[in-house]
């Protein structure tokens, strides 16, 4: 296992859990991934994207030249419906453009997609109270877990699949 | 409208993944927020029976603080 990220405070916090484990912690970006070409089986990229796709063809430039023939990539997104979508909304928010831009991006590119409903679930109202504080979408599902009181809302998720052509 | 949030009219908010930087500067709030997705394993039981993993080498893409690159260690209860 490979696990990249840029962000130096997250990957300080993965080294202490890979300890004993084969995970290869690497800091980089996703536009220059530091990796040879074909080195990798499968690439993965669970709720790692902007929905909005910045940088999009470089991004999915890299994960193709590093993932090896007949490699696979899995890539895990917000689907633009489900109870998380209805929150935005019901606080008079338009919700899902970027996430639907998401979507078709992917599939126009040939990816498979599964649309399944998970939970997200943040256990305590301590939890909670750290976690949804301070930016608009956040403090909204907080009222609404408030008011249904419970710690948990449901997400829609897109799972996109591609396998890398064996031959050119 | 409900209280507690003050809004003046419909319009384009942020996407969870507009709001990377805002974790990015707070990794331990990140970590909580990490662990309550996906909280029945549903996605990575999915990928996993999807794809094998075993004897395999996996780029974790964006892996933050690692909650599915240490899971795809294990099986899934």
């Amino acid at each position: 296992m490979v696990s990249l990220d840029k962000s130096e405070g997250a990957l300080d916090i993965l080294k202490g859990k890979s300890k004993g484990k084969r995970i290869a912690v690497v800091k980089g970006a996703f536009s220059n991934i530091p990796l040879p070409d074909e080195s990798v089986d499968v690439v993965l990229a669970t709720w790692a994207f902007n929905p909005s796709l910045p940088n999009a063809e470089a991004i999915f430039g890299e994960m193709f030249r590093v993932a090896k023939k007949g490699g696979k990539m899995i890539i895990v997104g917000n689907y633009p419906a489900g109870e998380y979508h209805f929150i935005k909304n019901k606080y008079l928010l338009e919700s899902g453009t970027e996430c639907k831009f998401f979507n078709e991006w992917l599939l126009a590119r040939g990816f498979k997609r599964k649309i399944m409903d998970v939970r997200v679930d943040l256990r305590s109202k301590s939890n909670i109270e750290k976690v949804l504080s301070g930016q608009p979408p956040l403090e909204m599902i907080k009222q609404c877990l408030s008011e249904r009181n419970k710690t948990w809302f449901g997400l829609r998720v897109s799972v996109f699949y591609y396998k890398k052509p064996s031959s050119p | 409208m409900a209280s507690g949030i003050v809004m003046n009219s419909k319009r384009n908010i942020l996407e969870i993944g507009d709001l990377f930087a805002f974790w990015e500067s707070q990794p331990e709030i990140y970590e909580i927020l990490s662990q309550s997705e996906d909280f029945d394993k549903r996605i990575l039981r999915t990928m996993m029976a999807d794809v094998s993993f075993e004897n395999r080498i996996v780029l974790d893409l964006g892996a933050g603080t690692g909650k599915f690159s240490v899971l795809y260690h294990q099986k899934p209860n």
